[in-house]
Formats: C-alpha cells, structure tokens, sequence
C-alpha cells in the first residue's frame, strides 16, 4: 500500500475501536477498584460496603444510561461534532468547556488511582519503592500509549483481556474461605447517610461510562463480510457491494450502511458496553462481599485488599507464593485501565485546543499528573485529600457533562439514525465521515476492513 | 550493426567470452558465449551441428524464411522493466529468422540488435549467434550455472513431510513451485536488480487470491531498488521492510516450497532471488514464526500441543532471566523461604550482583552460540563440550557465577531456540527485559511489556496487523493460530491477510 493510501487509511483506522474490544477495556475497569476503595468505603460503611458498591453502581447505571442515549441519537458524532451541529460557535464554544471539564476530571482520577498503585507497590511488591520510580516510567508508557492512539488500546485490550480476566478470576478464587454470615450482620448498622455518603465521597472510582462518552464516534463493528453462499444474488450484492464499497471498518453510522445495518450494529455496541460495565461492577460487588466476609468491621484497616484478602487463603498455604502471579496480573489491569483513563484526559486536552498533535498533549497531561503529588503530596493520603477536597466539583462534571450531551443528543430524531447525511454538511468536523468514504474508495479488501483500525 | 568484436569490447575480461567461428552459407558465423555460465555442448549440439545440417541440405529445402511478424521479443518472459524493445529491427533478416523458425535446436530463442541487450543475455549464460552481414543477433537460451542440487534445507527439517528445499537457482525455485501450485492463475513477474550483479528476481503469487495492492507495492519498492549488487534475499528484504530500523522482521522467509505454496495459497507473495535459497514471502505476522511446517504432518492434538509449548517457550525465552532478576533482586519477599536460602547460598559470595551475573551468563551462551555456527562440524562438538564444561561448572566450582544463574540462562537459551526465525529478536529483548527488571524489578517489568505490547499491536506489515489473529482478535484464524484444525475446517482464508477471495473449500 503506498505512503498516501496508507496514511488515508491510519487516519481512520487509529481512532477506531470495537464493540468487543470496549468490552474488554470496561470489563478490566474492575481492577483499579479493588486495591483501596474497599478500606475507604469499609472507614464509612463498615460491613455494608457492598451496599456503597450497589448505590455506586447505580449511578454508573444512569450515566451509562445517559450514554445509550447520546449514542442511539448522535453516537455517529464525537461530543464537539454533536454540539457544533446543533449550535454552531457557541455549541463548540461550549463543547470545549465540556472536554475542559473532562480532561481536568481525568487527571484527577488518574493521579488518584496512579498513587494508589505507588501505594500498592510500595507496601506490598516492593519493600520500598520511589515516587518518581512509580510516576515516570507509567507516565513514559501513557505518553507512548496515547501517541498511538485509539488503535493501541483496543489492540492491546485484545491480549491483555484474558491475562487480566485470569488473574482477578484467580485472585477471587484464592480469596474464597469458608462463609461466615457473621461478619455481614448487622446489615445496615452503618446507617443510610455514611453509606450514601462514603459512596459518593468515592464516586472517583467509578464513572467508567466517561470512558464511553469520550468515544463516541469513534465506534465501529463488523458483521461477517462474505457469505458463504455463493448463489447468484448473494455473488451479485458482493460484487456490487461489498467489493467496491466495503461496509467494515468504518464508524458504526457510516453513510454506506443502511438503516438495518446501523440500527443491529448500534444495538451490538450498546450490548458489548453495557456487558462490560456489567462484568466490572459484578466482580467488584462480589469481592465486596468477600471483604465483609473476611474482615467484617474491620475492613477499614485493611489496605490493598486484593493482596490482604489472599493472604487468608487455605491453598495458598500449601502452595506457597502462588498468589504473586495473579495479583501482578491484576496489578497490570490496573495500570492498563490508567493508561485508558490517561488517553481520554489526552483525547479531551487536544478538543480543547482543536489539534491531533496527541504526542504533545500526551506529554502536557503526563507533566500535570507528575506535578500534583509534588505539590499535593507524594503519598496516597495526600494524594486523596487533594482529590478528596475536589470531589463535588468533580462529581458534578461526572453528572453534568453526560446530562449535557445526552439532552443535545435527544435533538437529533431518532428516526434518522443515518443522519450522518444531513448533519455530516453542518458538523464542524465532518473528517471522520470523509475518511471512512476515502477509505472505501480505495477498495480495500475485507481483511483490511476487518482489521482495520481498532480492530 | 551488432558485430561479435563488438560485443566483446564491452567486456573488460574479453578472454572470457568463448567465440565458435564456422562457415555457413558461405558467411562467417560466430557463436559468443561467457566461460562457466554457458553449456559448450549445448552450442555445439543444438547450434553449430544444426546449421552445418541444415547446410548441407538441398537448397530447396531451405527456402527463404517467412519475414515474419518478429515475435521474437516476447518470448523470453517478461522482464521488470518492460520488454527489451530498443533497436529493434522490424524488418528482420530472412537468415536469422531462418534460424530462428527452423534450424536452431532450443526452445528459447530471441532477435536482438541492441548490444546491451546481447551483453546482459550473455552474462546470464545465454549464447549468441552472429552470422556476419546480418543486422541481427540471435540469443540463445544456453544457461548451465554451477548450482547446488535440491536438497532438505539445513535451516527447516522435518520429520515428515516434504524434504525438497530452494537451491540457487531461480529457475529451479520456480518450477518447485510450479509443480505445487499447478494452476494458470499462478503469476511470475520479473525484475533485474543491482547494477553489477545484474540479479533476477521473481515475484510469485497467485492472480485472484493475492492483493493487487500488496503486489503493486512490492513491485515498485524492487524496481525502485538502486544498488551495487544483490548478493541474497536478505539483501531486498531491507527495501521491502515498511520499517527499517525496527527489532521486529517485517518479511518472512522460508527454505521450502510446499512452506512458499502454502503460504501463496493464504495470499502472500513469495519473492525469489536469483542466488538465494531463501524465498521471502509478505505480509508477514508474528505468528508464522510460531509455527512450523512439521505442525501439518502430525495430529492435531499434538500439534496444537506443540504450538503451545512454542508459544510458553517464547514467554520463557523471554522472561525467566528477568524474573529471575526482579526476585534475587527487588522481591526476595515473594520467593519461599526454602528455595530463597538455596538461591542466597548459591549466590554467596559472588563477585556480581544477579543482574550482572545473567548479562554475563547471556553473554557467554551468545558468544558460544556464534562460535558453533562457524566451527567446523567435527570442532563443533569440542566447543560444545567446553562451553558447557566452562560456563556450567568450573564457573560455577570457581564462585564466578551461581548455579541458579546458569541453569536460568540456559532455560531460556533453549526456549530461544524453540522459535529458530526470531532468535535473534528475542535475544535482544530478553536482554532489555533483564536491564529493567535490574533497575525497577516486576513494575520495570510489566510497564515494559506493556510497551512492547502496545508497539507490536499497532505495528504492520504491508498493513497487515503484525500481531493478527491475536490483536486485532481474528476469532476465525484463531482455527490455525494456536489451534490446529484439519484442512476441511479451514474453509476460509485467513481473515489476517488481505484477500478478495476468501473461499478455500466449497460450502
């Protein structure tokens, strides 16, 4: 493929990522949940931290809800496309506050848990670990991982996934002891208002449908791009169809799908998200109630659960050190999802100041994030009070930023789900549409549809 | 006018063009060829004794020739760079055509005026015909190289299947092909690289499966190619490379037909280099490094049993001497105590820290690893016996190195040569793995994979993703990847390469 079909292609196919591969990235989202959030929500909560768990895992129902909206009505747009084709300058005056909001929310949230894993090492990998050991090289890999783009996530999701999905399985398992209903009782004793109120003080550690808002647009699925039929009609469609216009590797409403297609395309996409967030918020409540059961109300203590809950293991002492391995496997799910959640504070950086350059910003956020334990603190507990004298404000970004683009998305009919043809001419940035036409035109064969871009 | 003295002034050796004078028809012939890249029986058979024949012929018998609509040019295959039309004379003369049509014994045969042309045939071994007044010469397909005979390749053998193997000889490597693929839809396009060495090379690949893309591409990155000369395949594997500089090959290789076929049959293009054993075949991904052609001649089960201990050998190769490292050196908390006293006794009084110890230990196995691919095989085994004596004991009985650093160093040597085409990346690696584990132990670790990890999945091979079917996840390669399927299950081609026809098997 020469230099300019290459380059037309990657311009599409580095901001793309699939229904599966979002599953893969949501479902690892469990892991940074389970390092210091049990004992922070177990300081409030006591034994009915899981309760914390459900109420949080409600809120992460209604944005993700909000966000079923927004894609349903206008996913073919990212949030700036949606808010320049409804109110021009304004609308992208006012997206810019939105992904200004967004990005400041991610850099929080990923100095908060990026100190929590510093914590992590230094109390239970190492014997004694550095900051800058900690910061740097992570920020080296966010920086590298971010330049690549959307592309190197979802690739990366593919083969993590089932390494990260085996260590926490694994974790879970060792964790297991014999059930102690004891330890669960009182149900309630912490009282409604600590455990609303520790919920929400933690409210950080959820909000994985962020991640979703940030790519909208940016979704794309496949279906099986020949059948094995080869009767007539069927070689006909191919022939006028697929061969010369492929239908693949292209954003989920691209102009050349029909209705149908982009309708059952959308439904698979808002099913793969909606599993993954399902998968997360299961294994988190689950290990909750392992927490309680193991530590009752004492949790609050208890710091590094994931590596606290092990330790109480029946195999384990017959086996030895066998717990290592998973924990470091869920210790690289967790980095996985920060570098997730550091790409979006990127992505959301470079809308703010309309460019692509993702290596600068990359660079820019990286710096910031280094930053802020240096004047904040460098220790978990600093680290967390900073955050922690944030958290309304970072919680209303977490409410409102979806409520605002939800409620932009329900202008657009739903009855147009191809409205790409209408607003594609008004959208600011209409590029993606353009690219995925000049991708088509190029006549690519279906392994190049299939693989392409991130997937 | 072409005359033989001509020609041969070209050549600064002008001793080494063989010249045959003989009369015919009254006029002096001269038959040119190159000492040792040109058949003198040959000549003599089905040039020279056919024309005194033909002399010796009533008259009539002879005739005059047609004039001809000069074919000639046509049909010496097609050449890179177009056909070799300068200087042709249209009107050609009734004696060589004569010749050509009737008289001359050879299958391959060609007009030619332009002398460059006539000094590229010779210098390929063919044999040219001059009969003097004529404007025209005749090229005559004449080639006898000294070449290796097929054999089963040192590189690639296997305890079933098939033994042949690529030789030298581009003709040869076609036609083992040819005979695999029996098909009219299989291509050969040709080019002639390097200024001095003047070297063929074909593409092959089979009209309709391979991307027309791919194959445009790599035409013109070897028609592109300006150099002094190509020695070997390795030598256009650069110029095919979409990324130079990078640790990871882009091209693969193979010293087997049916292995070349196979893969053709998948949609890649082999390319074959006059010279070379090795054919190159592209796109590539990681994963055929993984695999062996032996895979296909044995039980599934067994197989995919194989193929996952390749896969378990690369994670070996790679990580046990830098786990080893992050424990000796960064979590000795995690190792039983056990085993951690007998590593702190072994390690007692060493003059290096672990890290350095494995560096040491990594080296050496490199350094004796050179020396036994150029020791003479009856020396070979001498080296063998001394590298192991030296580095696996009397280092050891010395206090020079641990028994545990050497038994790491070479578990993962052997796991290296598990996956013989990448030995060389992984080498690499495993060394840089052991550097970070030194400095920042499993986190160093993980954040290192992690970027190694995220560069293999965004690289590509002639866009094709370098870590498919893996990442992006090719559920239906995954048949072949990993898992060994039998043939009537692999309906499809492989989704990873690029392929506007993807049935194999009717439904």
């Amino acid at each position: 493929m020469n230099k300019a079909t290459q380059k037309s292609t990657n311009s599409i196919s580095t901001d793309v990522i699939s229904a599966r591969q979002i599953f893969f990235v949501l479902a690892v989202g469990c892991t940074v949940k389970l390092f210091m959030l049990p004992s922070l929500l177990a300081g409030g909560a006591f034994r009915d931290i899981w309760a914390s768990v459900l109420l949080l895992l409600a809120l992460e129902g209604v944005l993700f809800g909000l966000f079923v909206v927004a894609f349903r009505r206008a996913g073919h747009f990212n949030i700036q496309q949606m808010f320049s084709a409804r109110f021009g300058a304004v609308g992208g005056i006012v997206a810019k506050i939105i992904y200004g909001a967004l990005a400041f929310y991610f850099i929080i949230k990923v100095t908060l848990l990026l100190s929590e894993q510093y914590y992590f090492l230094d109390q239970v990998i190492y014997r004694n670990f550095n900051y800058f050991a900690t910061f740097i090289p992570f920020l080296v890999l966010g920086v590298y991982m971010a330049s690549k783009g959307l592309r190197a996530i979802a690739r990366s999701a593919d083969i993590l996934f089932f390494a990260i999905a085996a260590g926490v399985v694994a974790m879970l398992t060792l964790s297991v002891v014999r059930v102690n209903i004891i330890n669960f009782l009182p149900i309630f004793a912490s009282g409604a208002s600590n455990i609303v109120k520790v919920a929400l003080d933690n409210h950080i550690y959820f909000g994985s449908s962020l991640v979703l808002f940030m790519l909208l647009g940016a979704f794309k699925d496949k279906a099986k791009p020949y059948s094995t039929n080869f009767g007539y009609a069927t070689l006909r469609k191919e022939i006028l169809t697929d061969m010369d216009s492929p239908t693949e590797a292209t954003p989920v409403f691209s102009e050349r799908k029909n209705d149908k297609e982009k309708k059952k395309q959308s439904k698979r996409v808002v099913k793969y998200t909606g599993f993954g967030l399902l998968a997360s918020g299961l294994v988190v409540f689950v290990f909750s109630l392992l927490f309680v059961n193991l530590f009752g109300g004492t949790g609050y203590t208890q710091h590094n659960a994931i590596a606290q809950t092990v330790k109480y293991s029946l195999p384990l002492q017959f086996i030895g050190g066998l717990s290592w391995f998973p924990l470091l496997l869920v210790h690289l799910g967790a980095l996985f999802y920060i570098a997730v959640l550091f790409y979006c504070a990127v992505h959301s950086a470079t809308f703010v100041f309309e460019t692509r350059n993702l290596s600068l910003f990359a660079v820019g956020v990286g710096a910031v994030i280094f930053i802020i334990p240096l004047v904040a603190g460098t220790t978990f507990a600093s680290v967390y009070a900073f955050y922690y004298s944030l958290r309304f404000v970072l919680f209303g970004i977490k409410v409102v930023a979806p409520l605002a683009v939800a409620g932009v998305a329900l202008s657009f009919s739903a009855s147009r789900i191809s409205g790409s043809r209408e607003s594609a001419s008004k959208a600011s940035a209409s590029k993606a549409g353009e690219n995925a036409n000049k991708s088509g035109e190029n006549a690519k064969t279906d392994s190049e549809i299939l693989l392409g871009g991130g997937s | 006018m072409v005359t033989p003295n001509k020609l041969k002034q070209l050549f600064s050796d002008e001793a080494s063009v063989i010249s045959r004078e003989f009369l015919y028809l009254g006029k002096t012939a001269t038959v040119l060829c190159l000492d040792t890249v040109s058949s003198k029986d040959n000549i003599n058979l089905f040039i020279v004794k056919p024309m005194l024949d033909a002399q010796a012929k009533p008259a009539a018998s002879q005739g005059t020739a047609n004039s001809g609509k000069g074919s000639g040019k046509g049909e010496r295959g097609k050449q890179g760079s177009g056909e070799s039309g300068k200087g042709q004379n249209s009107e050609s003369s009734s004696i060589m055509e004569h010749l050509k049509n009737s008289v001359i014994l050879q299958t391959e045969l060609a007009l030619e005026s332009d002398l460059q042309e006539l000094k590229k045939a010779l210098l390929m071994g063919d044999a040219v015909l001059f009969v003097e007044g004529e404007p025209d010469a005749l090229v005559v397909d004449n080639k006898e190289w000294a070449v290796r005979g097929i054999a089963e390749p040192p590189t690639a053998a296997v305890l079933k299947g098939p033994r042949e193997g690529f030789n030298e000889n581009l003709k040869d490597n076609i036609s083992l092909i040819r005979r695999k693929i029996k098909s009219e839809k299989l291509v050969v396009e040709r080019a002639v690289v390097g200024r001095y060495t003047n070297t063929n090379v074909a593409v092959m690949y089979i009209d309709g499966i391979a991307d027309k893309q791919i194959v445009k591409d790599v035409m013109r990155r070897i028609n592109e190619m300006d150099i002094d000369g190509i020695l070997d395949s390795a030598y256009i594997t650069k110029y095919l490379e979409t990324s130079r500089y990078s640790l990871f090959k882009q091209v693969g290789n193979t010293e087997k037909p049916d292995v070349a076929a196979g893969k053709m049959l998948e949609g890649r293009i082999c390319i074959f280099v006059d010279g070379s054993p090795i054919a190159l075949t592209v796109p590539f991904i990681m994963l055929e490094d993984l695999q062996s052609p032996s895979d296909y001649f044995t039980k599934n089960s067994r197989a995919t049993m194989i193929r996952g201990l390749r896969i378990l050998a690369v994670f070996m190769a790679l990580y046990l001497p830098a786990i080893y490292v992050s424990l000796v050196e960064h979590h000795t908390h995690v190792i039983k105590f056990r085993f951690l006293l007998t590593i702190m006794n072994a390690s007692a009084n060493l003059p290096l820290s672990p890290k350095h110890e494995i560096l040491v230990v990594v080296l050496f196995f490199e350094i004796l690893h050179e020396s036994a691919l150029r020791m003479p095989r009856h020396i070979g085994m001498a080296v063998s016996v001394v590298g192991a004596l030296v580095l696996g004991e009397t280092a050891v009985r010395a206090g020079m190195l641990s028994t545990p650093a050497v038994m790491i160093a070479a578990l993962s040597g052997i796991a290296l040569y598990n996956v013989p085409d990448a030995e060389g990346t992984f080498s690499t690696i495993r060394i840089l793995f052991v550097i970070i584990a030194g400095a920042l132990g499993f986190y160093g670790l993980i954040i290192g994979s992690m970027m190694l990890l995220v560069y293999l999945a965004t690289f590509e091979s002639y866009s094709v993703p370098y870590l498919a079917p893996f990442s992006p996840m090719v559920l239906h390669d995954m048949k072949d990847a990993v898992l060994k399927s039998n043939p009537d299950e692999l309906t499809e081609r492989p989704y990873s390469i690029p392929t506007k026809n993807r049935q194999r098997v009717a439904p």
